[in-house]
């Protein structure tokens, strides 16, 4: 029983200390939060970016679809029973160059006949070719660009192996960006709570001099360093909780065969991602500043 | 004058403090108790009373100074010790080093039984809450009240909200600022700050009371009536380590004196 009184007198000594540290610390406390703000913002808008394209790749990865695209004299039909024979191709589709040229007449709702106004049919035939397995996707890609009368072979692989690039370059410029903030945003933390440390030495002294512990002198700054860096990430979430929402109206208006997803666990994980580094970078902070005193 | 109540009062006050409860430290111990007796009689400390404090060949050396103070002594519980001594002899080092604020450049310090030479960190607090100092400088916190001073020596030293009700108005009491709980340091007068600063240091009952020129800036009266009190711990078995370079007063108060010469600490023989 004597133990619970004494945490319970120690807990609210110590956020009555917190409470005062903060309001001591003033405007440099939004100086401090506003820093790590735009750090946490930008390191979950990266984080989420880069599992966005990784889940695309998988997608992207998964289709068995390879798209042929034959030279202009070759006809599809002929070709057909050719491709069919290859190893690893399951089925083969035709679309004609007439058929894609009424489809495309179709989709842009047109009534006039396209071959009159284009002197001819630009289009050519091609083939939609589904493979067995994933694994025989590149290769089927390769042979079939071997064949004579083909001129072009798409799947989804290449686009794969795009957003794997624009993955990796946003993980770098990530990388070098959260760093450099972080970096920042932990100096700013440790001049805040070191200036509030500065004008409390006094208080300070006397507890120790009266033979307080230590951890109990710093615990304070500890949780004022704390609590900055849980109400950034908050901060951060909320932002980042609407861009989410600006950017998927905006993609589903202009670009709607763009498919940028991420999973559930994904985006509950997000929010505990933002706490996690927000609190660790505030404490780092407040240790940092009262590190020279725990010795 | 401000000089607080009567000595029976004090005394009734002192000792409901030291009711000690289960697992807590009291005034007194069963040897000192027994030597309680009427004021103006002198004690007879035999040799044999427990040495609760001692620096043992000690010298100290401040860099830019060639000088280097040495100091051997024994403090004895029960003790009402006087340093005396110039200003700038070394008297406040002397303290400094008892409760571990500066370390010696040789020798051994011990207090309670604790070896205070490389002491730190949280063995430090832990003998620092086993005495008490009254700085010569009083270190009173401006934005705080009376009783928010006190009491912050007791938050600070983990002690249970109970038990801080309980021994704050006492404590006052002993220094007769029970009417000036509420007022800031800022509104006391010179005695009144320094017997806060008492009350601060004696709150959460101290074997040991280290005192820095308690009475350094007071007047005549206040000079006594600070005293007094100590005098008043004293009897009820506190042991009180007091600095002045006043030599006036060592002749009514002190059981033993010590004093520099030549950077050299000596005993002065007073009776
Ligand atoms: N931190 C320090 N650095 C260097 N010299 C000091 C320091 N503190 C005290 N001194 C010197 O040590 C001597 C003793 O000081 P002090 O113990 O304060 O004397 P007293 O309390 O007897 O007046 C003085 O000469 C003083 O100048
Ligand atoms: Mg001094």
């Amino acid at each position: 029983m004597v133990f619970v009184q004494q945490v319970f007198t120690r807990a609210d000594f110590i956020l009555k200390e917190t409470l005062t540290g903060l309001r001591r610390g003033g405007w440099m406390n939004w100086a401090a939060v506003s820093t790590l703000v735009i750090l946490l913002f930008l390191f979950g808008f990266g984080t989420r970016l880069s599992w966005q394209l990784q889940n695309a790749v998988a997608t992207l990865g998964s289709q068995l679809e390879v798209s042929v695209y034959l030279t202009p004299e070759a006809s599809g039909k002929k070709l057909m029973q050719k491709v069919e024979t290859l190893d690893g191709v399951q089925k083969v589709t035709l679309q004609t160059k007439k058929d894609a040229l009424s489809q495309l007449q179709k989709e842009m709702g047109l009534k006039q006949d396209l071959t009159q106004t284009l002197e001819g049919n630009p289009l050519v035939d091609s083939l939609r070719v589904k493979v067995a397995t994933p694994e025989q996707v590149t290769t089927v890609a390769e042979q079939l660009k071997a064949v004579p009368g083909v001129a072009q072979t798409r799947y989804g692989g290449e686009a794969a192996n795009r957003l794997i690039q624009i993955d990796k370059t946003v993980r770098w410029i990530g990388l070098g960006v959260t760093g450099l903030l972080g970096f920042t945003a932990v100096a700013v933390i440790t001049t805040t709570i070191r200036l509030v440390v500065l004008s409390r030495r006094k208080e300070i002294e006397v507890m120790q001099l009266v033979g307080a512990a230590p951890i109990w002198i710093y615990m304070p700054f500890l949780l004022e360093g704390l609590t900055l860096g849980l109400v950034a990430a908050m901060i951060a979430w909320g932002g980042l909780h609407y861009t989410d929402q600006f950017l998927a109206q905006q993609i589903q208006v202009n670009v709607p065969f763009m498919v940028l997803e991420i999973s559930e666990e994904q985006a509950n994980l997000l929010p505990w991602i933002l706490v996690g580094s927000g609190v660790g970078l505030g404490s780092l902070g407040s240790l940092l500043a009262v590190s020279k005193y725990l010795r | 004058m401000d000089v607080p109540s009567s000595s029976r009062n004090l005394r009734s006050i002192l000792s409901s403090l030291t009711e000690a409860r289960p697992g807590e430290r009291a005034f007194a111990t069963k040897e000192v108790s027994s030597v309680l007796m009427p004021q103006g009689q002198t004690l007879a400390l035999s040799e044999t009373e427990k040495v609760i404090a001692y620096l043992h060949k000690v010298t100290k050396t401040y860099d830019k100074q060639g000088r280097s103070l040495s100091i051997d002594l024994d403090i004895r519980q029960g003790d009402f010790l006087f340093i005396t001594g110039i200003s700038g002899a070394g008297k406040s080092t002397l303290l400094k080093m008892l409760y571990g604020e500066e370390k010696p450049t040789s020798g051994e310090v011990v207090v309670d039984g604790t070896r205070l030479n490389k002491l730190r960190g949280h063995s430090l607090s832990c003998l620092r809450r086993r005495i008490g100092v009254v700085f010569q400088d009083y270190k009173l916190l401006p934005r705080r009240t009376v009783a928010e001073n006190v009491a912050f020596a007791l938050q600070a030293q983990n002690f249970p909200k109970a038990e801080i009700r309980r021994r704050l108005l006492p404590t006052l009491k002993i220094v007769g600022l029970e009417e000036k709980a509420e007022h800031f340091p800022e509104q006391l007068s010179g005695g009144e700050q320094q017997r806060v600063a008492i009350a601060r240091a004696i709150v959460h009952t101290p074997v040991l009371l280290l005192a820095d020129e308690p009475t350094g800036n007071l007047d005549a009266g206040n000079t006594w009536s600070v005293l007094e009190i100590l005098r008043q711990l004293n009897d009820m078995g506190v042991t009180i380590v007091v600095t002045t370079h006043d030599e006036t007063i060592v002749q009514t108060f002190a059981k033993r004196v010590v004093t520099f010469e030549q950077n050299q600490l000596v005993e002065l023989d007073v009776r």
